[in-house]
């Protein structure tokens, strides 16, 4: 973590040259959350010239290091930010990327005020009124992603998109089998949903879609109003569309509310019927199950990453350490899923 | 032989120590609340750990013996072995079921009957109140 004046100074030259104007730059902090990257916020005052006025921002460089493979580096996240944002997606404006500051690239988004820490947003009583919007909020915003011409911003160049020959399901169980044979540690519960989803795959998708790939509580911003904008891009690709339909279904965004299917806040009916109304793909629920259970696979496995890195030392973190007794959770709700649990068992 | 306090003796004085003197301390800082807490939790987790693991371990052994028909061989009495021979069982399993082997009917209920049981004692230890939410719903 660098010391906080010697980055505002670095910062300051940085935006003077992007702005062209005497500035100032005030309340740089750092914020806490985020594995990957370090957060902070800021805000500038720009004197003069075409951003004169108050801007509140968001700083992201990176940490070293990322839960799972494919995470985007800085310079290609903003690049999907730039496309969502300039098609209808609710997402902070973009501002500039730097190259270099204090020997690291950087990012600046807007800051929006609103929610997005998942245990608090599933249960504030201030937020009730956007939990019931939120549904189909999701289901529409979602639904614009997947209509964004990824190729017309270069995505198509950044961004990861399934093996030659494979479809997107096959080259999702493809990573997970490749993260698990680089943890080196037998995860039958794990092994057995992969080999049922190789042996079950939907037909592929008629097109590949600009996919969020962490679409979930948790990584949306919300205020009273609800949705205000589809946050941490740093898991975007070229995909299957159901993947981020079915993500957040998944249990482990329910933030214990687990009758609530969609991500604790309500049940997934209203969001399929926004995003079926707003989009050129079905909802079938066939498809949506299938790839609910290759999200709670893939989060297993990301519990399980996180504990290895603080077990070989690249990132010791308290909280990472124990992610790896999580992974039971998954298996857990992988059995249901799978309908492996005994009758007797009682659900 | 150590003298008492016992191992999970030790753990359970640490985790109330945080628990009623610093936790308190923290109810300004909700990042240092928030790993003050995890880290209570995890002591709990190593004192079910060792208060309940090893009864749990020589079940799951016996279940993968049964499942490769391997009865009649000797459960290892050193708790490293054990965990050693459960993870070479497990290691095959996994290698069977990754080349796409699906077994018969029989061979798929055994299956999921010792992975269900499996991930319940995990989740005794891990997270007992996950499980009693999961027999609530």
């Amino acid at each position: 973590m660098p010391d906080t004046q010697e980055l505002k100074t670095a910062l300051e030259a940085r935006l003077a040259e992007r702005v062209d104007s005497p500035l100032s730059l005030t309340n740089l902090e750092m914020l806490a959350g985020g594995s990957s990257q370090e957060t902070w916020r800021l805000d500038l005052t720009v004197e003069e010239g075409s951003f004169k006025g108050f801007h509140p921002l968001i700083l992201r460089r990176p940490l070293g290091g990322s839960i799972f493979e494919i995470a985007l580096d800085l310079k290609r996240e903003f690049a999907v930010v730039c496309a969502a944002s300039q098609n209808g997606v609710p997402s902070p404006r973009p501002y500039w990327m730097l190259e270099e500051v204090l020997g690291a690239p950087a990012t600046l988004v807007e800051r929006l005020n609103g929610e997005s820490i998942g245990r608090k947003l599933v249960r504030a009583t201030h937020l009730a009124a956007a939990r019931h919007k939120l549904p189909a909020q999701l289901g529409t915003a979602l639904a614009a992603l997947h209509q964004v011409d990824y190729a017309a911003y270069g995505l198509d160049r950044l961004l990861s998109k399934p093996e030659r020959g494979q479809t997107p399901a096959q080259t999702r169980l493809a990573q997970i089998e490749a993260e698990l044979d680089a943890l080196d540690e037998p995860h039958p519960v794990l092994e057995l949903a992969l080999n049922w989803l190789r042996r079950h795959e939907p037909a592929p998708p008629p097109k590949l879609v600009l996919i969020h790939g962490d679409f979930r509580i948790g990584n949306v911003l919300v205020n009273e109003d609800g949705l205000v904008a589809l946050i941490d891009w740093e898991f975007s690709h070229l995909g299957d569309y159901a993947e981020d339909l079915a993500y957040p279904l998944v249990r482990e965004w329910r933030f214990g509310m687990d009758r609530l299917r969609l991500g604790g806040i309500g049940q997934p009916e209203e969001y399929f019927q926004a995003y079926e109304a707003a989009s050129q793909f079905p909802v079938d629920p066939d498809r949506v199950a299938y790839w609910e259970l290759i999200g709670n696979v893939w989060w297993a496995v990301g519990l399980l990453k996180q504990t290895k890195r603080h077990l070989s030392g690249e990132q010791p973190n308290l909280e990472f350490a124990c992610l790896g007794r999580r992974c039971c959770e998954m298996e857990l709700e992988i059995l249901n899923l799978l309908r492996l649990v005994p009758v007797a068992a009682g659900n | 032989m150590q003298d008492r306090p016992s191992g999970p003796d030790l753990i359970e004085a640490v985790a109330q120590f945080l628990n009623e003197e610093i936790l308190p301390l923290m109810a300004d800082n909700p990042r240092l609340k928030f790993r003050s807490l995890i880290a209570i939790n995890v002591l709990n987790i190593v004192t079910r750990e060792m208060h309940e693991a090893e009864p749990l371990m020589q079940a799951e052994w016996q279940r993968l013996a049964d499942f490769f028909d391997q009865s009649a061989a000797k459960m290892p009495s050193h708790p490293d072995q054990l965990g050693q021979t459960i993870d070479d069982f497990n290691r095959t399993l996994c290698r069977r079921l990754r080349t796409g082997d699906t077994g018969d009917d029989e061979w798929s209920r055994q299956l999921a009957d010792h992975l269900y049981q499996t991930t319940i004692e995990k989740l005794q230890i891990a997270n007992p109140r996950f499980l009693e939410r999961e027999r609530q719903s």
